[in-house]
Protein backbone atom coordinates (compact mmCIF):
# COMPACT_ATOMS: atom_id res chain seq x y z
CA UNK A 1 0.00 0.00 0.00
CA UNK A 2 2.20 2.34 1.03
CA UNK A 3 4.57 1.22 -2.36
CA UNK A 4 1.72 2.51 -4.32
CA UNK A 5 1.30 5.91 -2.46
CA UNK A 6 4.79 6.28 -3.13
CA UNK A 7 4.91 5.13 -6.84
CA UNK A 8 1.52 7.78 -7.33
CA UNK A 9 3.49 10.50 -5.30
CA UNK A 10 6.62 10.69 -7.54
CA UNK A 11 4.55 9.08 -10.65
CA UNK A 12 5.20 6.27 -13.14
CA UNK A 13 4.72 4.98 -16.55
CA UNK A 14 2.52 1.88 -18.13
CA UNK A 15 4.56 1.17 -21.55
CA UNK A 16 4.70 -1.44 -24.27
CA UNK A 17 7.68 -2.61 -26.13
CA UNK A 18 7.60 -3.98 -29.31
CA UNK A 19 9.84 -5.42 -31.64
CA UNK A 20 11.31 -9.04 -31.63
CA UNK A 21 13.13 -9.84 -28.66
CA UNK A 22 11.40 -7.21 -26.14
CA UNK A 23 12.45 -9.79 -23.31
CA UNK A 24 16.32 -8.87 -23.74
CA UNK A 25 14.86 -5.69 -22.74
CA UNK A 26 14.09 -6.76 -19.33
CA UNK A 27 17.55 -8.89 -19.07
CA UNK A 28 19.27 -5.11 -19.66
CA UNK A 29 17.04 -3.35 -17.37
CA UNK A 30 18.04 -5.65 -14.35
CA UNK A 31 21.24 -5.45 -15.42
CA UNK A 32 21.25 -1.44 -15.42
CA UNK A 33 19.39 -2.17 -12.28
CA UNK A 34 16.31 -0.59 -13.59
CA UNK A 35 12.57 -1.64 -11.66
CA UNK A 36 10.40 -3.15 -13.68
CA UNK A 37 6.93 -3.75 -11.96
CA UNK A 38 4.09 -6.18 -13.05
CA UNK A 39 5.99 -7.19 -16.36
CA UNK A 40 3.67 -9.27 -18.52
CA UNK A 41 3.58 -10.75 -22.34
CA UNK A 42 0.92 -9.52 -24.51
CA UNK A 43 0.80 -10.98 -28.13
CA UNK A 44 4.71 -11.17 -28.02
CA UNK A 45 5.21 -7.60 -26.42
CA UNK A 46 5.95 -6.22 -23.16
CA UNK A 47 4.01 -4.43 -20.47
CA UNK A 48 5.32 -3.03 -17.85
CA UNK A 49 5.24 -0.33 -15.04
CA UNK A 50 8.32 1.94 -14.07
CA UNK A 51 8.91 5.62 -12.50
CA UNK A 52 9.42 8.37 -14.76
CA UNK A 53 13.20 8.14 -14.04
CA UNK A 54 13.59 4.30 -14.74
CA UNK A 55 11.89 5.02 -18.07
CA UNK A 56 14.46 7.62 -19.63
CA UNK A 57 16.94 5.04 -18.78
CA UNK A 58 15.43 2.72 -20.76
CA UNK A 59 14.82 4.43 -23.42
CA UNK A 60 18.87 4.80 -23.97
CA UNK A 61 19.22 1.13 -23.86
CA UNK A 62 16.09 -0.06 -25.91
CA UNK A 63 18.16 0.29 -28.72
CA UNK A 64 20.43 -2.47 -27.53
CA UNK A 65 17.52 -4.79 -27.03
CA UNK A 66 16.17 -3.63 -30.59
CA UNK A 67 12.82 -2.62 -29.26
CA UNK A 68 10.34 0.16 -29.68
CA UNK A 69 8.98 1.37 -26.66
CA UNK A 70 5.61 3.15 -25.97
CA UNK A 71 4.00 4.97 -23.25
CA UNK A 72 0.19 3.58 -22.81
CA UNK A 73 -0.34 5.77 -19.70
CA UNK A 74 0.91 8.18 -17.21
CA UNK A 75 0.02 7.87 -13.40
CA UNK A 76 0.74 9.84 -10.42
CA UNK A 77 0.87 13.22 -8.94
CA UNK A 78 3.32 14.94 -11.06
CA UNK A 79 1.74 14.47 -13.99
CA UNK A 80 -1.62 15.84 -12.88
CA UNK A 81 0.15 18.86 -11.79
CA UNK A 82 1.53 19.27 -14.80
CA UNK A 83 -1.78 18.88 -16.59
CA UNK A 84 -3.15 21.30 -15.10
CA UNK A 85 -0.56 24.16 -14.76
CA UNK A 86 -2.51 26.98 -16.21
CA UNK A 87 -4.91 26.34 -14.38
CA UNK A 88 -4.28 28.50 -11.11
CA UNK A 89 -7.82 28.71 -9.37
CA UNK A 90 -7.25 25.26 -8.67
CA UNK A 91 -4.02 26.10 -7.05
CA UNK A 92 -5.49 28.99 -4.94
CA UNK A 93 -8.18 26.39 -4.30
CA UNK A 94 -5.63 23.66 -2.97
CA UNK A 95 -3.57 26.36 -1.11
CA UNK A 96 -7.13 27.75 0.72
CA UNK A 97 -8.49 24.24 1.47
CA UNK A 98 -4.73 23.14 2.97
CA UNK A 99 -4.84 26.47 4.93
CA UNK A 100 -8.47 26.38 6.08
CA UNK A 101 -7.76 22.49 7.21
CA UNK A 102 -5.00 23.79 9.44
CA UNK A 103 -6.70 27.04 10.95
CA UNK A 104 -9.70 24.45 12.39
CA UNK A 105 -7.49 21.57 13.27
CA UNK A 106 -6.08 24.45 15.58
CA UNK A 107 -9.17 24.13 17.45
CA UNK A 108 -11.75 22.20 19.33
CA UNK A 109 -14.85 21.05 17.57
CA UNK A 110 -16.08 19.04 19.83
CA UNK A 111 -16.36 18.32 23.57
CA UNK A 112 -17.47 14.37 24.52
CA UNK A 113 -17.88 13.72 28.01
CA UNK A 114 -18.36 9.95 29.31
CA UNK A 115 -18.98 8.42 32.36
CA UNK A 116 -21.15 11.42 34.05
CA UNK A 117 -23.81 9.83 36.19
CA UNK A 118 -25.12 11.95 38.65
CA UNK A 119 -23.77 15.18 37.54
CA UNK A 120 -25.80 16.49 33.81
CA UNK A 121 -23.89 17.05 30.70
CA UNK A 122 -25.04 20.95 30.68
CA UNK A 123 -23.00 20.72 34.13
CA UNK A 124 -19.85 19.51 33.22
CA UNK A 125 -20.18 21.66 29.95
CA UNK A 126 -20.96 24.83 31.81
CA UNK A 127 -17.72 24.09 33.99
CA UNK A 128 -15.39 22.67 31.65
CA UNK A 129 -15.95 25.86 29.79
CA UNK A 130 -14.79 27.88 32.99
CA UNK A 131 -11.89 25.45 32.52
CA UNK A 132 -10.82 26.34 29.48
CA UNK A 133 -12.40 23.46 27.27
CA UNK A 134 -15.29 24.05 25.31
CA UNK A 135 -16.45 24.01 21.27
CA UNK A 136 -14.23 26.42 19.84
CA UNK A 137 -11.67 27.06 22.22
CA UNK A 138 -7.98 26.89 21.00
CA UNK A 139 -6.17 24.12 21.54
CA UNK A 140 -2.56 25.11 22.24
CA UNK A 141 -4.30 27.19 24.97
CA UNK A 142 -5.37 24.33 26.77
CA UNK A 143 -3.08 23.59 29.98
CA UNK A 144 -4.47 20.12 30.54
CA UNK A 145 -3.49 19.10 34.07
CA UNK A 146 -4.41 22.69 35.27
CA UNK A 147 -8.03 22.48 33.51
CA UNK A 148 -8.29 19.12 35.24
CA UNK A 149 -7.33 20.08 38.45
CA UNK A 150 -9.68 23.45 38.14
CA UNK A 151 -12.55 21.07 37.30
CA UNK A 152 -12.15 19.48 40.43
CA UNK A 153 -12.07 22.05 42.55
CA UNK A 154 -15.11 23.64 40.80
CA UNK A 155 -17.30 20.84 41.00
CA UNK A 156 -15.99 18.93 44.25
CA UNK A 157 -18.17 15.89 43.67
CA UNK A 158 -15.59 13.77 41.09
CA UNK A 159 -13.09 11.24 42.05
CA UNK A 160 -11.00 11.94 39.21
CA UNK A 161 -11.26 13.29 35.25
CA UNK A 162 -9.41 12.92 31.92
CA UNK A 163 -8.87 15.14 29.43
CA UNK A 164 -7.92 13.58 26.68
CA UNK A 165 -7.61 15.98 22.97
CA UNK A 166 -7.46 13.47 20.46
CA UNK A 167 -7.32 15.30 17.16
CA UNK A 168 -9.94 18.05 17.31
CA UNK A 169 -12.12 16.27 19.62
CA UNK A 170 -11.66 16.77 23.54
CA UNK A 171 -13.14 13.40 24.90
CA UNK A 172 -13.78 13.76 28.63
CA UNK A 173 -13.77 10.71 31.24
CA UNK A 174 -15.23 11.40 34.68
CA UNK A 175 -15.50 9.17 37.32
CA UNK A 176 -17.91 10.68 40.11
CA UNK A 177 -17.24 9.94 43.64
CA UNK A 178 -19.13 8.45 46.17
CA UNK A 179 -21.51 10.20 48.36
CA UNK A 180 -20.71 10.17 51.69
CA UNK A 181 -23.88 7.67 53.25
CA UNK A 182 -25.93 9.45 56.16
CA UNK A 183 -24.75 7.85 59.33
CA UNK A 184 -27.42 7.49 62.47
CA UNK A 185 -25.75 6.95 65.42
CA UNK A 186 -28.17 4.53 67.04
CA UNK A 187 -26.88 4.29 70.53
CA UNK A 188 -27.59 8.34 71.01
CA UNK A 189 -30.53 8.48 73.80
CA UNK A 190 -33.71 9.14 71.89
CA UNK A 191 -37.58 9.18 72.39
CA UNK A 192 -40.23 8.45 70.26
CA UNK A 193 -42.98 11.33 69.44
CA UNK A 194 -45.86 11.78 67.15
CA UNK A 195 -45.17 13.39 63.93
CA UNK A 196 -49.16 13.76 63.42
CA UNK A 197 -52.15 13.52 65.21
CA UNK A 198 -54.27 9.96 65.00
CA UNK A 199 -55.02 6.82 66.35
CA UNK A 200 -52.52 4.40 67.09
CA UNK A 201 -53.41 1.14 65.05
CA UNK A 202 -50.59 -0.78 65.44
CA UNK A 203 -46.83 -0.85 67.63
CA UNK A 204 -43.94 -2.68 66.66
CA UNK A 205 -41.38 -1.36 69.33
CA UNK A 206 -37.84 -2.97 69.44
CA UNK A 207 -36.35 -0.48 71.75
CA UNK A 208 -37.21 2.12 74.67
CA UNK A 209 -40.62 2.18 77.06
CA UNK A 210 -44.20 2.40 75.54
CA UNK A 211 -46.04 5.17 76.87
CA UNK A 212 -49.00 4.87 74.77
CA UNK A 213 -50.98 1.78 73.74
CA UNK A 214 -52.71 0.21 70.89
CA UNK A 215 -56.25 2.14 70.26
CA UNK A 216 -55.21 5.17 72.12
CA UNK A 217 -55.43 8.71 70.49
CA UNK A 218 -52.52 10.84 70.44
CA UNK A 219 -51.87 14.60 69.45
CA UNK A 220 -49.14 15.40 67.61
CA UNK A 221 -45.85 16.17 69.62
CA UNK A 222 -46.98 13.19 72.04
CA UNK A 223 -44.42 11.27 73.94
CA UNK A 224 -44.77 7.80 72.55
CA UNK A 225 -41.49 5.56 73.32
CA UNK A 226 -39.64 6.96 75.91
CA UNK A 227 -35.89 6.44 76.00
CA UNK A 228 -35.66 6.84 79.91
CA UNK A 229 -36.55 3.75 82.26
CA UNK A 230 -35.80 3.08 85.51
CA UNK A 231 -33.88 -0.14 86.15
CA UNK A 232 -35.37 -2.06 89.16
CA UNK A 233 -32.60 -3.97 89.69
CA UNK A 234 -29.51 -1.46 90.36
CA UNK A 235 -32.38 1.17 91.01
CA UNK A 236 -30.37 3.96 88.16
CA UNK A 237 -31.71 5.37 85.48
CA UNK A 238 -30.76 4.16 82.22
CA UNK A 239 -30.93 6.00 78.59
CA UNK A 240 -31.87 4.21 75.73
CA UNK A 241 -31.98 4.95 71.86
CA UNK A 242 -35.75 3.92 71.27
CA UNK A 243 -36.67 2.60 68.06
CA UNK A 244 -39.51 1.42 66.10
CA UNK A 245 -42.60 1.64 64.31
CA UNK A 246 -45.98 3.11 65.46
CA UNK A 247 -49.12 3.06 62.65
CA UNK A 248 -51.84 5.10 63.22
CA UNK A 249 -54.89 6.17 61.60
CA UNK A 250 -54.29 9.47 60.86
CA UNK A 251 -56.43 12.33 58.39
CA UNK A 252 -55.06 14.35 55.99
CA UNK A 253 -56.77 17.26 53.85
CA UNK A 254 -55.64 18.33 50.25
CA UNK A 255 -57.23 21.56 48.92
CA UNK A 256 -57.75 22.06 45.15
CA UNK A 257 -59.10 25.84 44.39
CA UNK A 258 -60.21 26.30 40.58
CA UNK A 259 -60.75 30.05 39.31
CA UNK A 260 -63.95 30.19 37.67
CA UNK A 261 -61.91 32.21 34.51
CA UNK A 262 -58.71 31.37 34.09
CA UNK A 263 -56.26 32.70 31.77
CA UNK A 264 -55.28 30.81 28.71
CA UNK A 265 -52.21 31.58 26.32
CA UNK A 266 -51.97 30.75 22.65
CA UNK A 267 -48.98 31.09 20.62
CA UNK A 268 -48.69 32.29 16.63
CA UNK A 269 -45.58 31.52 15.21
CA UNK A 270 -43.47 34.41 13.92
CA UNK A 271 -40.73 34.49 11.36
CA UNK A 272 -37.92 32.14 12.01
CA UNK A 273 -33.85 33.35 11.97
CA UNK A 274 -31.12 31.24 11.13
CA UNK A 275 -27.22 31.95 12.15
CA UNK A 276 -24.50 29.49 11.55
CA UNK A 277 -22.32 29.19 14.55
CA UNK A 278 -18.29 28.48 13.48
CA UNK A 279 -16.54 27.93 16.51
CA UNK A 280 -17.32 30.53 18.27
CA UNK A 281 -18.15 33.15 15.19
CA UNK A 282 -21.70 33.70 14.36
CA UNK A 283 -22.87 34.22 10.70
CA UNK A 284 -26.69 35.10 10.92
CA UNK A 285 -28.15 34.22 7.63
CA UNK A 286 -31.60 36.53 8.26
CA UNK A 287 -31.01 40.11 8.74
CA UNK A 288 -34.59 40.83 9.20
CA UNK A 289 -35.83 42.40 12.21
CA UNK A 290 -39.27 40.61 13.99
CA UNK A 291 -41.39 42.50 16.72
CA UNK A 292 -43.80 41.32 19.08
CA UNK A 293 -41.43 38.36 20.05
CA UNK A 294 -42.92 36.91 23.36
CA UNK A 295 -41.16 33.57 23.72
CA UNK A 296 -38.41 32.37 21.50
CA UNK A 297 -36.91 28.72 20.70
CA UNK A 298 -33.56 27.60 19.65
CA UNK A 299 -32.94 24.37 18.07
CA UNK A 300 -29.42 23.72 17.13
CA UNK A 301 -28.97 21.30 14.28
CA UNK A 302 -24.80 19.58 14.44
CA UNK A 303 -23.58 18.03 11.66
CA UNK A 304 -21.65 14.85 11.62
CA UNK A 305 -19.51 13.18 9.11
CA UNK A 306 -18.09 9.27 9.26
CA UNK A 307 -19.16 10.01 13.54
CA UNK A 308 -17.41 13.13 13.50
CA UNK A 309 -18.91 16.19 14.25
CA UNK A 310 -18.08 19.14 12.26
CA UNK A 311 -17.23 22.51 13.87
CA UNK A 312 -20.52 24.44 12.58
CA UNK A 313 -23.60 24.42 13.80
CA UNK A 314 -27.19 25.55 12.53
CA UNK A 315 -29.05 27.70 15.30
CA UNK A 316 -32.63 28.09 14.00
CA UNK A 317 -34.64 30.82 16.19
CA UNK A 318 -38.05 29.73 16.32
CA UNK A 319 -39.66 33.15 17.37
CA UNK A 320 -43.63 33.47 18.47
CA UNK A 321 -46.38 35.49 19.64
CA UNK A 322 -48.33 35.33 23.14
CA UNK A 323 -52.16 35.66 23.12
CA UNK A 324 -53.83 35.96 26.80
CA UNK A 325 -57.89 35.27 26.53
CA UNK A 326 -59.81 34.58 29.63
CA UNK A 327 -61.62 31.14 29.53
CA UNK A 328 -64.66 30.61 31.61
CA UNK A 329 -64.16 26.58 33.33
CA UNK A 330 -67.44 24.56 33.58
CA UNK A 331 -67.75 22.69 36.30
CA UNK A 332 -67.47 19.41 34.61
CA UNK A 333 -64.44 20.93 33.44
CA UNK A 334 -62.96 21.94 37.36
CA UNK A 335 -63.79 18.60 38.59
CA UNK A 336 -61.51 17.12 36.01
CA UNK A 337 -59.15 19.11 37.06
CA UNK A 338 -59.48 18.64 40.29
CA UNK A 339 -59.26 15.16 40.28
CA UNK A 340 -56.22 15.06 38.71
CA UNK A 341 -53.99 17.80 41.14
CA UNK A 342 -56.05 14.61 43.98
CA UNK A 343 -53.95 12.24 42.09
CA UNK A 344 -51.03 13.86 42.01
CA UNK A 345 -51.43 14.98 45.04
CA UNK A 346 -51.89 10.63 46.03
CA UNK A 347 -48.56 9.88 43.70
CA UNK A 348 -46.06 12.60 45.28
CA UNK A 349 -47.38 13.37 48.80
CA UNK A 350 -49.08 10.59 49.96
CA UNK A 351 -46.70 7.70 48.54
CA UNK A 352 -45.77 6.30 52.10
CA UNK A 353 -49.28 6.45 52.92
CA UNK A 354 -52.02 3.55 53.09
CA UNK A 355 -54.91 5.35 52.21
CA UNK A 356 -57.94 3.76 53.61
CA UNK A 357 -60.91 6.32 52.51
CA UNK A 358 -61.02 9.36 50.51
CA UNK A 359 -63.84 11.98 50.16
CA UNK A 360 -64.14 15.03 48.25
CA UNK A 361 -66.15 18.14 49.14
CA UNK A 362 -67.30 20.28 46.27
CA UNK A 363 -68.57 24.13 47.42
CA UNK A 364 -68.08 27.52 44.54
CA UNK A 365 -68.98 30.61 45.05
CA UNK A 366 -69.23 33.48 42.37
CA UNK A 367 -65.22 33.38 41.64
CA UNK A 368 -63.99 29.68 41.90
CA UNK A 369 -64.40 26.73 42.86
CA UNK A 370 -63.69 24.79 45.89
CA UNK A 371 -62.63 21.04 45.89
CA UNK A 372 -61.73 19.59 49.45
CA UNK A 373 -60.30 16.09 49.60
CA UNK A 374 -60.23 14.39 53.38
CA UNK A 375 -58.13 11.27 53.51
CA UNK A 376 -58.03 8.56 56.16
CA UNK A 377 -54.57 6.94 55.97
CA UNK A 378 -52.34 4.54 57.92
CA UNK A 379 -48.89 5.91 58.54
CA UNK A 380 -45.79 5.64 60.46
CA UNK A 381 -46.08 8.40 62.81
CA UNK A 382 -42.80 7.65 64.32
CA UNK A 383 -40.42 11.24 64.73
CA UNK A 384 -37.17 10.02 67.06
CA UNK A 385 -36.26 12.97 68.69
CA UNK A 386 -32.97 13.15 70.10
CA UNK A 387 -32.92 13.82 74.39
CA UNK A 388 -31.47 16.75 74.98
CA UNK A 389 -29.02 16.62 78.33
CA UNK A 390 -27.27 19.58 80.21
CA UNK A 391 -24.30 18.26 81.84
CA UNK A 392 -24.27 20.86 84.27
CA UNK A 393 -21.78 20.02 87.65
CA UNK B 1 27.90 -31.12 -11.63
CA UNK B 2 30.07 -33.12 -13.75
CA UNK B 3 33.08 -31.52 -11.67
CA UNK B 4 33.63 -34.18 -8.70
CA UNK B 5 33.25 -32.93 -5.15
CA UNK B 6 37.07 -30.68 -4.11
CA UNK B 7 39.36 -31.45 -1.19
CA UNK B 8 37.34 -28.32 0.49
CA UNK B 9 34.07 -30.21 0.12
CA UNK B 10 34.83 -33.20 0.68
CA UNK B 11 36.85 -31.96 4.14
CA UNK B 12 34.38 -29.66 5.38
CA UNK B 13 31.38 -31.09 4.04
CA UNK B 14 29.55 -28.84 2.47
CA UNK B 15 26.82 -30.17 -0.16
CA UNK B 16 28.05 -30.18 -3.22
CA UNK B 17 25.36 -28.36 -4.91
CA UNK B 18 25.79 -25.14 -2.85
CA UNK B 19 29.36 -24.97 -4.05
CA UNK B 20 29.21 -25.92 -7.71
CA UNK B 21 27.81 -22.39 -8.87
CA UNK B 22 24.45 -24.36 -10.26
CA UNK B 23 21.12 -23.20 -10.84
CA UNK B 24 18.75 -24.02 -7.55
CA UNK B 25 15.02 -24.52 -8.58
CA UNK B 26 12.29 -24.74 -6.15
CA UNK B 27 8.66 -25.49 -7.43
CA UNK B 28 5.48 -24.55 -5.17
CA UNK B 29 2.38 -27.13 -6.37
CA UNK B 30 1.88 -26.18 -9.83
CA UNK B 31 1.74 -22.80 -9.18
CA UNK B 32 5.02 -20.93 -8.48
CA UNK B 33 8.92 -21.41 -9.53
CA UNK B 34 12.15 -19.93 -8.32
CA UNK B 35 15.12 -20.14 -10.25
CA UNK B 36 17.44 -19.00 -8.31
CA UNK B 37 20.92 -18.56 -10.83
CA UNK B 38 18.73 -16.84 -13.66
CA UNK B 39 21.20 -15.47 -16.13
CA UNK B 40 17.96 -14.15 -18.55
CA UNK B 41 14.99 -14.37 -20.35
CA UNK B 42 15.16 -15.87 -23.36
CA UNK B 43 11.58 -15.98 -23.72
CA UNK B 44 8.72 -14.29 -22.01
CA UNK B 45 5.01 -15.36 -23.81
CA UNK B 46 1.75 -16.09 -21.59
CA UNK B 47 2.32 -19.99 -21.67
CA UNK B 48 5.65 -20.41 -22.45
CA UNK B 49 9.12 -19.34 -20.11
CA UNK B 50 12.57 -20.34 -21.06
CA UNK B 51 15.24 -19.01 -18.69
CA UNK B 52 18.94 -19.21 -19.28
CA UNK B 53 20.87 -20.58 -16.44
CA UNK B 54 24.08 -20.74 -18.07
CA UNK B 55 24.33 -24.56 -17.94
CA UNK B 56 21.20 -25.14 -19.44
CA UNK B 57 17.89 -23.34 -20.51
CA UNK B 58 14.71 -24.39 -19.01
CA UNK B 59 11.78 -24.13 -20.42
CA UNK B 60 8.42 -23.54 -18.64
CA UNK B 61 5.16 -24.46 -20.19
CA UNK B 62 1.63 -23.16 -18.38
CA UNK B 63 -1.12 -21.11 -18.67
CA UNK B 64 -1.37 -17.15 -17.68
CA UNK B 65 2.12 -17.16 -16.68
CA UNK B 66 3.79 -13.75 -14.93
CA UNK B 67 6.77 -12.94 -13.80
CA UNK B 68 6.12 -12.19 -9.70
CA UNK B 69 9.44 -11.08 -8.76
CA UNK B 70 12.92 -10.82 -10.29
CA UNK B 71 16.78 -9.69 -9.49
CA UNK B 72 19.28 -9.75 -11.70
CA UNK B 73 20.18 -13.41 -10.32
CA UNK B 74 16.77 -15.12 -9.65
CA UNK B 75 13.46 -14.99 -10.76
CA UNK B 76 10.04 -16.00 -9.87
CA UNK B 77 7.45 -16.88 -12.05
CA UNK B 78 3.53 -17.42 -11.21
CA UNK B 79 1.03 -19.08 -13.08
CA UNK B 80 -0.82 -22.31 -14.17
CA UNK B 81 1.91 -24.56 -14.35
CA UNK B 82 1.69 -27.42 -16.80
CA UNK B 83 5.39 -28.57 -17.06
CA UNK B 84 8.95 -28.13 -17.19
CA UNK B 85 11.85 -29.14 -19.60
CA UNK B 86 15.89 -28.67 -19.48
CA UNK B 87 16.67 -27.58 -22.70
CA UNK B 88 20.90 -27.72 -24.13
Amino acid sequence: MINKILRWLFGYVIFTAKGKFPERLINLALLHDITLIKPKSENGNITAQTSVHNYRELCDIRKNADVTMKVEKKIGLPFILHRNRKRKGLLVGIIFFVAVIYTFSQFIWTVDIHGNHSMSICEIQNTLQQCGIYSGAMKKDINIPHCERNFELLTGKIGWISVNLIGCRAEIEISESYQKPEITHSNIPANIKAKKSGQILKMNITQGKNMVAVGDGVAKGQLLVSGIFLNEITQTTELLHSDGEVFADVSEQCTVEINKKIPVSTFSELPNRRVIKLLRCKFPLNYKAIDNVSLRNYVLDKFTLNNTTLPFELITEENFSQNIRQITVTSDTAKQIADTQFTLYEVFSCWNYDIKDKSVQYSHDSNRYLFTGNYQCIEDIADCVEIQMNNKE
Amino acid sequence: MNNPPSKFEKFSKIPHEFTAHLPFIQITANKKIFIDGCEGILEYQDDIVRINTGTFILLVKGRRLYIKCMTATSITLCGYILGVEFLK
